[in-house]
């Protein structure tokens, strides 16, 4: 399933990459780590620091971008110490108003939690696939893993929260 | 087996519209900071601040350190030169007097000057301040009126007392100069590798040279360059400092420092202000 089929027209200036993708680059990095005031100065920083640097040598800027955007996530929750782990069994706590949120705190909330119960990997695949709409192929390019790896931890990622959470929906 | 399918299915299908966001906030929110437009991702020019500024730091810290019976002077050139730089993180302000080679920068490149070693000598001014936040600000003021300034995030400029802004970054970018650990460590590595050199001449005056590397210059157009400082064995006075193209003979000199003050008396209203001469254009 590809939600959608974009490619980076090399051609294209970083600018005009970075100006098509700042909704679904912003939507990542507000459902990542959950605030949007975070998401704001982490994507600020970030534009500031990728025109810093050259970029007329990368293959696929669209890709690069959202690996800098997801490292630069991955260090912001280091620095605030916000990241959790916790097991699949507790979201049986998930009550039926918490499975239907009504905002976007609401909403992270639940999501944060349920991708907190899988593996760094998967929850990974997930969040670009599904928040930063990229396929699986520009997935595989900007996690530097085989196509059929990056498929098969967002099938098995999706399939973990299925049975963990069975008897809610 | 197709039920069993069909409902392991759906209900991944009811895991994926639970994390899709329903209720993601607008990118209208965002600010995107106002950065300067790279007109080309190849640093084809030479930075004439960075180059300045650089010169200006080792010089300062030089200047600082070569003094009357300095029990320095004992030291090894190498040692003088590092203890030097050592020395300019306790340096607050300075002003460097120097004089560069440029050509106007293209018509298609918002920016005042590019170097050219063929280009024509303009004197200008630098001047540095390191403020009680540690926030570094610089200032060049060229002769023809020419302001430029750079406060540790944003970029003024004037023409005369009028502001122009002009969006570049290749020419104005006084990293290099603000950030003195890198250039201790740059000559220290260039002694390391043997590209760079301080040697004591039959008149008793400490030389300095360091062969550029992309650390300090970023540019095709000036191959084969280096920073050398002279001082002056009676007193230990900067006599001579600048960069210099040694792919001829002579040398051309890129840019040349006249003079250097470490620890002047200004204070940041001072430098930021806004410049209150007429613009004399060439």
């Amino acid at each position: 399933m590809e939600l959608n089929n974009k490619t980076t027209n090399p051609n294209q200036t970083l600018e005009a990459v970075i100006t098509a993708e700042l909704s679904a680059m912003y939507r990542y990095a507000c459902y990542r780590l959950g605030e949007r005031d975070a998401a704001q100065e982490v994507i600020q920083e970030l534009y500031l620091k990728l025109h810093s640097k050259p970029t007329s040598e990368v293959r696929n800027l669209r890709c690069y971008i959202y690996r800098s955007l997801s490292n630069a996530c991955s260090q912001a929750l280091r620095e605030r110490r916000k990241i959790c782990f916790i097991d699949i069994d507790s979201l049986s706590d998930l009550t039926a108003e918490d499975l239907h949120p009504a905002d976007f705190t609401q909403e992270q909330a639940l999501i944060s939690r349920l991708l907190a119960a899988l593996p760094d990997e998967q929850s990974e695949v997930i969040r670009l696939h599904l928040h930063g709409e990229c396929t699986f192929a520009e997935i595989a390019d900007i996690l530097d893993e085989p196509l059929p790896t990056v498929k098969s931890r967002y099938r098995y990622g999706i399939e973990h929260l299925r049975k963990g959470l069975q008897n809610k929906i | 087996m197709k039920t069993e399918n069909t409902h392991n299915q759906l209900t991944d299908w009811h895991i994926e519209q639970l994390l899709k966001p329903c209720f993601a906030p607008s990118a209208d929110e965002i600010r995107l900071p106002k950065v300067p437009v790279r007109k080309s991702t190849r640093r084809l020019w030479i930075n004439i601040a960075r180059i300045g500024g650089v010169a200006a730091a080792l010089i300062a810290g030089l200047f600082i350190i070569i003094t009357p019976n300095n029990t320095a002077i004992a030291k090894t050139p190498e040692q003088i030169v590092i203890d030097a730089l050592e020395k300019i993180e306790d340096v607050n302000s300075y002003r460097v007097y120097f004089t560069a080679k440029v050509k106007p920068a293209p018509t298609d490149v918002n920016d005042y000057y590019r170097i050219a070693k063929d280009g024509e000598d303009i004197n200008g001014t630098l001047t540095f301040l390191k403020t009680e936040k540690n926030n570094k600000i610089i200032r060049v003021e060229w002769e023809n009126g020419v302001t430029q300034l750079y406060d540790g995030k944003n970029y003024y400029e004037w023409e005369g007392t009028r502001r122009t802004d002009k969006q570049h970054c290749d020419s104005f970018h006084f990293l290099a100069i603000s950030d003195i650990e890198k250039i201790r460590k740059i000559f220290k590595n260039a002694f390391k590798q043997n590209t760079a050199s301080a040697t004591i001449d039959p008149n008793n005056a400490v030389i300095a040279i360091a062969v550029n590397s992309d650390a300090f210059i970023d540019s095709p157009n000036l191959e084969n360059t280096i920073i050398k400082a002279t001082f002056s064995p009676s007193n230990g006075e900067l006599s001579e400092a600048g960069l210099y193209e040694v792919k001829s003979s002579p040398w051309v000199s890129i840019v040349k420092i006249h003079r250097a003050k470490s620890n002047i008396s200004i204070s940041k209203k001072e430098i930021m202000a806004a410049p209150n001469k007429k613009h004399n254009k060439k």
